[in-house]
């Protein structure tokens, strides 16, 4: 047989020492080269404005936008917003002093998700809802949406109280997960001065390099496309601490604490709407991996209808109507296309699954709107 | 566990870390013995699933074993044939009556480039003392080496032996850089590229049905042609790229698969740069034993030349068949061995008609070059027309076209092949024109090294923007 001729092992072959310098360094530049002009490429094509300029006195019993103030908006994964605040500060079209003759009126009360945080206005269930609503009425139907991120805990009843001022026929609250971590939470003072402490030329280097690596739009685009899908995003959710405490049976003592702290303050804003002789509705907004995992299925060991049916059971016994929009979500559908992956929050897609339960809700339990048409 | 993949890496690296703990001979075979092990077993869904293979593998032990202590050329021939058989057997190669498979499934991974390794070590444990008297773990660390059981390349046992027991490949910095490089090369080429181009191919094939035009049908079909040679080369060359490199951290020096197979001039050439450790495989085995039986018989002085492209035939032939069980890669096999017979038939024409001078000056012509080059990877595209497809989806693409569209689409992929070619060597030599000390800009390591900083900053963003895996390497299922 022929045989390739055998050849002798290489001989090793050292580097020169500059080299132990130089190619490193070429490395670095290299990475520094292609992020420095990327990232400042991602930081134009997606532009990040998540703060609220309308937003203001944020230790306040209730949160609201300044009155008639207009800001712009944008998660780098999503649209620019136009968030408007009426003369009272709620992000609604109508005014909250004139009601239009004929007009259904709803209030909104909650925190971000019912305020549309990162949605056009025209998306966001309040809006959705309105229209839909004012199609099967046959007269206009204004939400008055009161919702502004951070009415969690003790602001419900502020803004159940503020909203039941406005007289209408029907109050809303929308409920979110994150909603009832915070629940339990005192309001936030202003900071307390700390005695200042000059930090030293390490400490400032290290914050400025953490911060600008917190802050890299690169990094967020990662975070965006590891995020969407599902099959990487829900474990690491379900895995993380006692965050999704709320889909495992039985609730976690911290989650059932939670729970009751949040009906304690149902009970008590439900209590006032039925002085008042107001349906109350509490909606409940789905958290991203609990969607998912209802939609999708696939871990026999999370329950994603555990605190839905928990909030069920509240709304019932205080006398409320309650809307899950889990039950209206397609079977397999990525939860990446109803939330945004990384903000978290629901985009104008998911809206529309809010809107569409609390409809439901509204027509069958809402006396006001008894005479408005089924879909 | 997928190779090439960031789990093998990480597992290769632990087991590269504890194999340099210590010099010694006797540590360094147990960790890759365990390492070639473990690597077999992720495989392994049941215990039994292993059973077969593991008897093909201690069969093969046995035979080498018996060969080597001196077996009657009778039993050494049965032992040939009986491993060939095993082979076919365990494959369930479609001409042995399916009644005789084994029922159910059973572990396949790799076994066609143990088959390979296995036979070579029986047909030469008959003249070769150390692979006669090869120890129990030194053949399961050759035959089932980790770096190169999934889909090779196929490593001659001397070759083996004399980087990984006698003489351990030299592993310094440097050494250890063009390992990192390798294994970078490969995961580019294999997670960007080839997942990229797969993706324009299922582009093209949807474009393909959708298009209703017959040139836009005709330039589609010229183009799927020319796009699968190019992603089997990435996909493959990217997994090889890898598994070498990775290799290198044991000492390990596998062979180069691939030589630029696109510059090749000749079919025949593009064989000597494409899938090398096979095609060497064969050569040594199948063809210089043939042709020289062959030129035994014959006696017509004037034949002799062409006793090559019958050989030939027959070697890329088996190559064509090799790869599948079906009648379209039967064949595959046909185009293969009648395009390099077809070839060798041309070189000795020519080279009787003209003159070897004249004929190997002609070679040298750029105009030549340039024709041939094209027409030689048009050719390969349309021998894997029978790799990646077969009759009933071939028919789906030549019926639309009918005879004048596939007319249209030859004669595309055939000038897009001569242009594209040509101006690809035109840039080739461009770029390597710069020079510092008679070596190429492009070529030192300090250009090679943001090279490697970029393929592997565009491996991670398109493993992170991704969600679906790269496609598999396409060798693995053979």
């Amino acid at each position: 047989m022929a045989k390739d001729p055998k050849t002798p092992p290489p001989k090793a072959r050292s580097l020169p020492r500059r080299d132990l310098i130089i190619l490193p360094l070429l490395v670095l530049a290299t990475i520094l080269a292609v992020l420095a002009p990327g990232e400042a490429l991602v930081r134009a094509a997606y532009p990040d404005a998540e703060v609220d300029a309308c937003a203001y006195n944020l230790s306040a019993p209730v949160l609201h936008g300044r009155a008639g103030c207009t800001s712009r908006m944008k998660t780098p994964e999503g649209p620019w917003v136009d968030v408007r605040y009426n003369e009272c500060g709620y992000r609604t079209e109508q005014s909250c002093r004139t009601r239009p003759a004929g007009a259904l009126r709803v209030a909104v009360i909650g925190s971000s998700t019912s305020a549309g945080f990162l949605v056009p206005y025209p998306q966001t269930m309040a809006a959705r809802a309105a229209a839909d609503l004012a199609g099967a009425c046959g007269r206009p139907v204004e939400f008055q949406n009161l919702g502004m991120a951070g009415n969690t805990g003790d602001r419900i009843l502020t803004s159940a109280r503020e909203a039941l001022a406005l007289k209408p026929d029907a109050l809303v609250l929308l409920v979110a997960p994150l909603d009832l971590e915070s629940a339990a939470a005192p309001i936030a003072g202003p900071p307390a001065a700390a005695p200042a402490a000059q930090p030293s030329l390490r400490q400032r280097l290290v914050g400025t390099v953490t911060s600008a690596i917190a802050d890299s739009r690169l990094l967020y685009m990662e975070r965006y496309f590891i995020l969407r899908n599902d099959d990487v995003y829900v474990p690491l959710y379900l895995n993380s601490s006692d965050k999704a405490g709320f889909m495992k049976a039985p609730l976690s003592p911290t989650w059932r604490a939670r729970a009751d702290a949040f009906e304690t303050r149902f009970a008590a804003a439900a209590e006032m709407a039925k002085a008042q002789g107001v349906p109350m509705v509490l909606v409940f907004a789905p958290q991203r991996a609990q969607m998912a995992i209802a939609s999708q299925g696939g871990y026999p060991d999370a329950h994603p209808e555990l605190l839905p049916n928990e909030l069920a059971t509240v709304a019932e016994s205080h006398g409320a109507g309650f809307a899950n929009p889990l039950a209206e979500i397609p079977r397999d559908l990525p939860s990446g296309e109803i939330f945004y992956a990384v903000n978290g929050h629901l985009n104008g897609a998911g809206h529309a699954y809010v809107a569409k339960s609390l409809e439901k809700t509204l027509l069958r339990q809402a006396p006001a709107f008894a005479a408005c048409k089924r879909p | 566990m997928e190779v090439p993949s960031f789990p093998f890496l990480g597992a290769a690296a632990v087991a590269a870390l504890l194999y340099a703990l210590s010099p010694r001979r006797g540590w360094r075979e147990t960790v890759l013995l365990i390492a070639n092990t473990a690597f077999l077993l992720t495989f392994v869904h049941r215990p039994l699933e292993a059973i077969p293979y593991a008897a093909f593998v201690i069969l093969g032990f046995g035979l080498v074993r018996m060969i080597g202590a001196g077996a009657p050329k009778a039993a050494y021939v049965a032992s040939i044939v009986g491993i060939v058989a095993a082979f076919f057997w365990l494959k369930r190669y479609s001409f042995i009556p399916s009644a005789l498979f084994l029922p159910g499934p059973y572990l396949l991974v790799g076994l066609s480039y143990v088959f390979f390794r296995v036979l070579h070590l029986a047909i030469d444990a008959r003249e070769e003392p150390t692979i006669g008297r090869i120890g129990p773990v030194q053949y399961i660390n050759y035959t089932l080496n980790f770096t190169a059981l999934v889909s090779g390349p196929i490593q001659r046992y001397e070759d083996y032996r004399r980087t990984a027991v006698e003489a351990p490949a030299a592993l310094r910095l440097a050494e250890a850089g063009e390992a990192i490089e390798r294994v970078v090369a490969g995961l580019f080429k294999f997670m960007v590229v080839a997942t990229f181009i797969s993706m324009a191919q299922k582009k093209l094939a949807g474009a393909f049905h959708h298009d209703t035009a017959l040139t836009a049908k005709a330039a589609d079909a010229a183009l799927l042609t020319a796009l699968y040679p190019i992603y089997l080369f990435f996909n493959f060359s990217g997994y090889t790229s890898f598994v070498i490199g990775v290799a290198r951290f044991f000492r390990i020096e596998l062979p180069e698969n691939f030589n630029q197979p696109f510059r090749a001039l000749s079919f025949i050439e593009y064989w000597n740069r494409w899938h090398m450790s096979l095609s060497n495989w064969l050569k040594t085995y199948v063809y210089n034993p043939l042709l020289m039986v062959m030129a035994r018989r014959v006696t017509d002085r004037r034949l002799m030349p062409y006793l090559g492209a019958i050989a030939l035939f027959v070697t890329f032939f088996l190559i064509g068949v090799w790869h599948g069980r079906t009648s379209n890669f039967f064949f595959f096999g046909i185009l293969n061995g009648g395009g390099v017979a077809v070839n060798q038939a041309y070189r000795v024409w020519m080279n009787e008609r003209f003159g070897r001078k004249r004929f190997a000056e002609l070679g040298k012509r750029p105009v030549y070059q340039f024709v041939t080059r094209g027409l030689t990877f048009a050719w390969v595209g349309f021998t894997l027309l029978w790799f990646w497809s077969d009759w009933p989806e071939l028919g789906s693409y030549a019926g639309p076209l009918g005879a004048g569209g596939l007319a249209v689409a030859a004669g595309l992929l055939l000038a897009g092949s001569c242009l594209g070619l040509g101006l690809l060597q035109g840039l080739r030599v461009a770029a390597l024109r710069p020079g510092i000390a008679g070596q190429p800009i492009l070529t030192s390591r300090y250009v090679r090294t943001v090279w490697v900083t970029l393929m592997l900053m565009a491996v991670f963003a398109v493993q992170t923007v991704m969600h679906a895996a790269a496609p598999d390497v396409v060798y693995k299922t053979f």
